[in-house]
């Protein structure tokens, strides 16, 4: 399973993107579930950027708010009220055909499980956000994500075909594959076993930065989160800390908080 | 288990409802024509005994001669009695009254001076009878005829030709058109006709005059002592004409009333005999095609439950608890569809008599209302076969399921094995070679055998279909699923939608409202049609066809309804072309005459049409044509009378051996070759037919000739010198016309102008009277349609219903294709072209069955060159193309449902 991953190409390309601009940030959001004292929050009151070429990971208990956060930033879900920008589109009052192109046009999914269309190879699940949205793909850059990811000779097989760890692979790639301006990985190692996880989350990091690749990872795991050069935690809906080039270590401690 | 089964029944209400459906579908048509049927029956033996309610024995000559459809509705083959036989008869002891009665042949001309029609309803002349026991009409308005210039016609005329009491009117009868003055108008019990004929009263004397020969008339009806004896009454009249004779010689009988009802009762019967056939293989089809329908949705519901049963089976439920509670469950939902069909079998049978109403009575000649006739028979049938039908579709899938090891069923299975399975390939092939065996058979017998043993393979090779369907399933609709089908719905889809517009903005100048309504829906299908043939070629539609070949055997099965009709459908249309088209080819090619002058009556027109005709500019030769029965050589037979002189020129008669223009001289006959060598008659031969008068005479064979094609089922030729010798008459049934051909529109006028006083006569072309003739197959039409109704209303329904299951199943891979970004609008398509796909691989598959066993039906009748095989092809092309708005509307709901899904609680599903 530990093949080595080939060297990521060190990157002068131009699809790479200034670092320190937000690739996407969320002002002043609120999720609200109910209304008056039964009303719940999401999210409350939540505000951040997440930079361009950054590997940001949200953390948190369950219940905390972390996922709801991804997937408004995604455009999967919509706000009570506050701001999402992709790039510097405002994702709040857009139609369901203009959050459908934003997300073909700007946005890779990495999801735990079940990632990739039964009835389409790996290479024709790689290169679906492009051909749903009757885009050429960038065969020079998309040949390059497949050898990075290390999937050469299975590209002609379906996903039953392939291992979980493949099959994530594939996933991986799909998302960078299309050039968004931003990944949502929602616990994209949580069924795979540990030397494969670890793998897929090295091949994350660098991602971002050789490609300059701006990814933002739900995951309770805090060895998952030791990959990112951030870590965002949350509680009740809020964030409670924001941690810059985290380990494993400070992870665990700050969650050991959570549980306190 | 039996709560787990009620509890199921609750959890799983929406899915079941489809299968639900199915059986409700089903049964209501198997309901629906035992209601109309039982309805129809009831009102016309109602309406029958009611006529005669009154009469306590009718007296009659005896049984003559069997006239067959020769002596259409008006003449059934006794001879006549004098009229003085009624005062003879009301005479006798115990005798009230007694009335002279006779049916004929009498036409009212409306206002535009054409002849009313009927749809096919007998147009009668009747004696009116004073009383008012006897007589099962009931003056409504007016009075009745009291002198030979005066009658009485029956409500329906009123209506439909708008004349009342006091209006002078025209009536053409078998003698000339005469006028009268209508002085009542009368009802028939009720009802406004007697189910659709039209009746026209006139004086005993004028009457038989008119319609057939003064003072003669067909029979007495008896009115006895209210509450005597029957048998008494017919003992005594019985014993009072002992001496008295018909004008033939015939002896007489005396029919008590009640066996005179039995006698129309039978008559009612046999007419019915065939309504129900029609009914029954309708219902049966439908209930047949259902079947595949309940069957799928049982399939895929348990399939989808294979988890659960495993976990039920892994904490320790037996099989048999298993089987058990989807048994109960599927007892349920049959009982309670069945029930509800039964309901709505009423709703069909009111649609169909609406339908029928509609169709057959454009002058108002239509059924009469009365209530819908639920006998407990059907009640029974309808709930017992949709119940077992429902627990015969539920055991397969169910045993299936429960074989499953508690284990494997809790793993994932997306993907369908079965279809390569051995014992079903095994199967298949052992059906198949059945089927080609028994085709064999069939090709290599004649007739009835043979067509049935073509049928018997038919039935085999759809039970092949089932077994072999998946196999075929994945090249098939793999094909189909590609960009080149996907050219061809967008230019249909076009045509459609430029179609629709064209008849809306015709519809909308014109202010008819069906194609304001109809139009629009056509432009809207169009639209859809090319906005998914667009897709096919893209990422969505191969995941589409990925899909409909994804579990070849759901594909295959929730075809199949489709395949089935598809057959039937085609293999009708197959054998009514060869039929109508060999039909028309032997008119074709038989008939000489440019012109044929056919009557708008059963009578038939006046011969002397026949002379003003020939006067007209520009005919070189005429020849009327007229039918009558003989006996001869122990069968009774129809002869042609004709014109033999100018015959020969209008119709192609090929080789004639003999001379056939000696048939002018009197007691000579012609016949085809067939008969003779069957018969072994040559030329010179004495043959010694019987005519209808009771004659019996020598008539010497002058001619053999070569081609019947174009006389139908004559065989035998007279001359009309020996037909007015034996059997006279003024009306002929046919006209001969040839033309010199130089100026057909002159000639049109001016015969048009010179039989404008004979409205019965109708001149038409050639291809127009072949036109007319071949309406009598106009039957299949309907049938055809109504199944093809049926059988799209059932597809729709198992194709919507796989599709609804087939995306609750894939309700993750759809949340995970809209996250990356396919819009809504290509969802949308996407299930639409797997329905269009799974739709057209259906009815491409009941094309090739049907054609091809429909060719078969055809050339084991035709062996003898007597049908010659014709396919529609447009047609069926046509139905082809229909495949894909039966996908389009299967797939409306489906796919709206599946564009809504909420892409994050699709993705979290499990």
């Amino acid at each position: 399973m530990s093949t080595p991953l080939p060297p990521l190409l060190v990157s002068n390309e131009p699809h790479r993107l200034n670092s320190g601009a937000a690739a996407a940030s969320v002002r002043n959001a609120l999720k609200q579930y109910g209304v008056g004292d039964s009303a719940i929050f999401a999210l409350h009151d939540v505000t951040v950027d997440f930079n361009q070429g950054e590997f940001t990971a949200i953390m948190g208990p369950s219940g905390s708010g972390k996922s709801t956060l991804m997937h408004c930033a995604a455009g999967l879900d919509d706000l009570t009220s506050g701001d999402v920008l992709i790039g510097d589109i405002k994702l709040s009052g857009l139609k369901d055909a203009a959050l459908t192109k934003l997300r073909r046009d700007n946005v890779g999914f990495i999801f735990q499980a079940f990632n990739l269309i039964p009835t389409l190879n790996a290479k024709e699940n790689i290169l679906l956000p492009m051909t749903l949205a009757g885009r050429t793909p960038d065969m020079a850059w998309v040949n390059t994500v497949i050898e990075a990811v290390g999937l050469g000779n299975r590209l002609n097989n379906r996903p039953s075909e392939l291992s979980g760890g493949q099959q994530q692979r594939v996933a991986v790639a799909r998302a960078l594959a299309s050039q968004p301006k931003i990944i949502f990985a929602d616990e994209p190692t949580g069924n795979l076993d540990s030397t494969t996880g670890a793998e897929i989350l090295s091949f994350m990091k660098r991602a971002t930065t050789e490609f300059g690749q701006t990814i933002v990872m739900v995951t309770h795991d805090p060895n998952a989160a030791s990959y990112a050069n951030r870590v965002l935690f949350l509680n009740d809906g809020k964030i409670v800390d924001d941690m810059r080039d985290p380990n494993e270590d400070s992870v665990l401690s700050r969650m050991r908080r959570f549980t306190r | 288990m039996f709560k787990l089964a009620l509890r199921n029944l609750w959890e799983y209400k929406r899915r079941l409802l489809t299968s639900g459906f199915a059986v409700v579908l089903g049964i209501s048509f198997l309901c629906g024509s035992f209601i109309f049927t039982d309805t129809l029956k009831g009102l016309f033996s109602d309406l029958f005994s009611s006529a005669v309610k009154g009469v306590d024995g009718v007296v009659r000559a005896e049984e003559g001669f069997d006239l067959g459809n020769g002596g259409g509705p008006y003449d059934d083959g006794r001879s006549l009695l004098p009229i003085n036989i009624v005062d003879q008869i009301a005479q006798v002891d115990g005798v009230v009254a007694a009335a002279p009665s006779y049916t004929g042949y009498a036409q009212l001309i409306n206002k535009k001076g054409k002849l009313v029609k009927t749809g096919g309803a007998p147009t009668f002349g009747q004696l009116w009878i004073d009383d008012n026991q006897l007589n099962a009409y009931k003056i409504l308005n007016g009075r009745p005829p009291a002198a030979d210039n005066e009658i009485v016609i029956d409500r329906s005329l009123v209506s439909t030709t708008g004349y009342k009491v006091g209006d002078t009117v025209k009536v053409n009868t078998s003698g000339p058109i005469t006028e009268f003055k209508v002085v009542g108008d009368a009802t028939f019990g009720t009802s406004d006709s007697a189910l659709g004929a039209t009746t026209v009263f006139f004086t005993p004397k004028r009457g038989t005059e008119l319609m057939g020969k003064a003072g003669l008339i067909q029979t007495v009806l008896v009115r006895g002592e209210p509450g005597a004896d029957e048998a008494a009454l017919v003992t005594a009249v019985q014993a009072s004409l002992a001496s008295t004779k018909s004008v033939s010689g015939a002896k007489l009988e005396v029919l008590s009333g009640s066996a005179f009802d039995k006698e129309q009762q039978a008559f009612v019967n046999t007419i019915f005999k065939f309504i129900n056939y029609f009914f029954t293989a309708f219902a049966v089809i439908a209930l047949f095609v259902s079947i595949f329908v309940i069957a799928n949705s049982f399939s895929i519901v348990i399939a989808q439950r294979n988890r659960e049963m495993a976990m039920l089976r892994a904490i320790g439920a037996g099989r048999r608890q298993v089987v058990a509670a989807t048994f109960i469950e599927a007892f349920f939902v049959g009982l309670i569809a069945s029930a509800i069909g039964v309901i709505a079998g009423l709703g069909v049978a009111w649609l169909i008599k609406f339908g029928l109403n509609k169709t057959s009575g454009s002058d108002g000649s239509g059924l009469p209302s009365s209530g819908l006739k639920l006998l407990p028979r059907t009640v029974l049938t309808g709930l017992i076969v949709g119940t077992l039908v429902t627990l015969g579709s539920a055991v397969l899938p169910v045993i299936k399921a429960s074989r499953i090891k508690p284990l494997a069923a809790l793993r994932e299975s997306s993907f369908d094995k079965s279809a390569q399975s051995k014992a079903r390939l095994v199967f298949g092939a052992l059906f198949l070679a059945a089927s080609m065996t028994m085709l064999f058979v069939g090709l290599g017998g004649k007739g009835g055998t043979g067509a049935r043993n073509v049928g018997f393979s038919a039935g085999l090779f759809l039970l092949t279909t089932v077994l072999l369907g998946p196999i075929v399933a994945k090249p098939i609709a793999g094909t189909l699923g590609r960009k080149w089908y996907g050219w061809i719905i967008i230019a249909f889809g076009g045509v459609t939608a430029i179609a629709g517009l064209a008849g809306t903005v015709y519809s909308l100048t014109k202010q008819t409202w069906p194609g304001v309504i109809g139009g629009p829906i056509l432009v809207l299908a169009g639209v859809y049609l090319v906005r998914t043939g667009l897709l096919s070629g893209s990422v969505s539609g191969r995941i589409a066809r990925e899909n409909a070949v994804r579990n070849p055997t759901r594909t295959s099965s929730t075809a199949l309804a489709l395949t089935i009709g598809t057959s039937v459908v085609c293999a009708i249309l197959v054998l009514s072309t060869s039929l109508t088209e060999t039909f028309r080819g032997a008119l074709d090619n038989s008939v000489k005459a440019d012109y044929v002058v056919a009557s708008g009556t059963d009578f038939g027109f006046p011969a002397e049409v026949d002379d003003i005709l020939r006067a007209t500019p520009g005919v070189e030769s005429t020849s009327g044509y007229r039918t009558t029965r003989v006996k001869f050589l122990l069968r009774e037979r129809t002869v042609g009378i004709v014109n033999p002189k100018e015959f020969g020129s209008l119709v192609d008669l090929g080789d004639v051996k003999g001379d056939f223009t000696s048939l002018s001289t009197k007691g000579t006959v012609a016949i085809d070759k067939k008969s003779a060598s069957d018969n072994n008659l040559k030329l010179g031969d004495s043959l010694k037919p019987q005519f209808t008068n009771g004659t019996r005479t020598d008539l010497k064979l002058v001619a053999i000739y070569d081609n019947a094609e174009g006389l139908g089922n004559v065989y035998y030729l007279i001359g009309n010198v020996t037909g007015d010798a034996y059997v006279p008459s003024e009306v002929e049934n046919f006209l001969y016309v040839k033309t010199d051909g130089k100026d057909s529109k002159a000639f049109e006028k001016a015969a048009d102008t010179a039989l404008a006083p004979f409205p019965a006569a109708e001149l038409q072309t050639k291809k127009k009277f072949a036109d007319d003739q071949i309406g009598q197959f106009r039957q299949f039409l309907a049938l055809i349609n109504a199944l093809l109704l049926l059988a799209i209303i059932i597809a729709i329904l198992g194709i919507a219903n796989t599709l609804r299951l087939s995306i609750f199943e894939r309700t993750r891979e759809i949340g995970l294709l809209r996250a990356i970004g396919q819009s809504r609008d290509q969802t949308r398509a996407m299930i639409r072209w797997e329905a269009i796909v799974v739709a057209t691989f259906g009815t491409l598959l009941g094309i090739v069955i049907g054609t091809g066993y429909g060719a078969a039906l055809v050339r084991v009748l035709g062996k003898d060159g007597s049908v010659k095989l014709a396919v529609p092809y447009p047609l069926i092309l046509g139905l082809a193309l229909l495949a894909s708005i039966v996908g389009l509307y299967a797939a409306r709901k489906p796919a709206k449902d599946a564009a809504k899904l909420n892409i994050l609680k699709a993705i979290a599903t499990d």
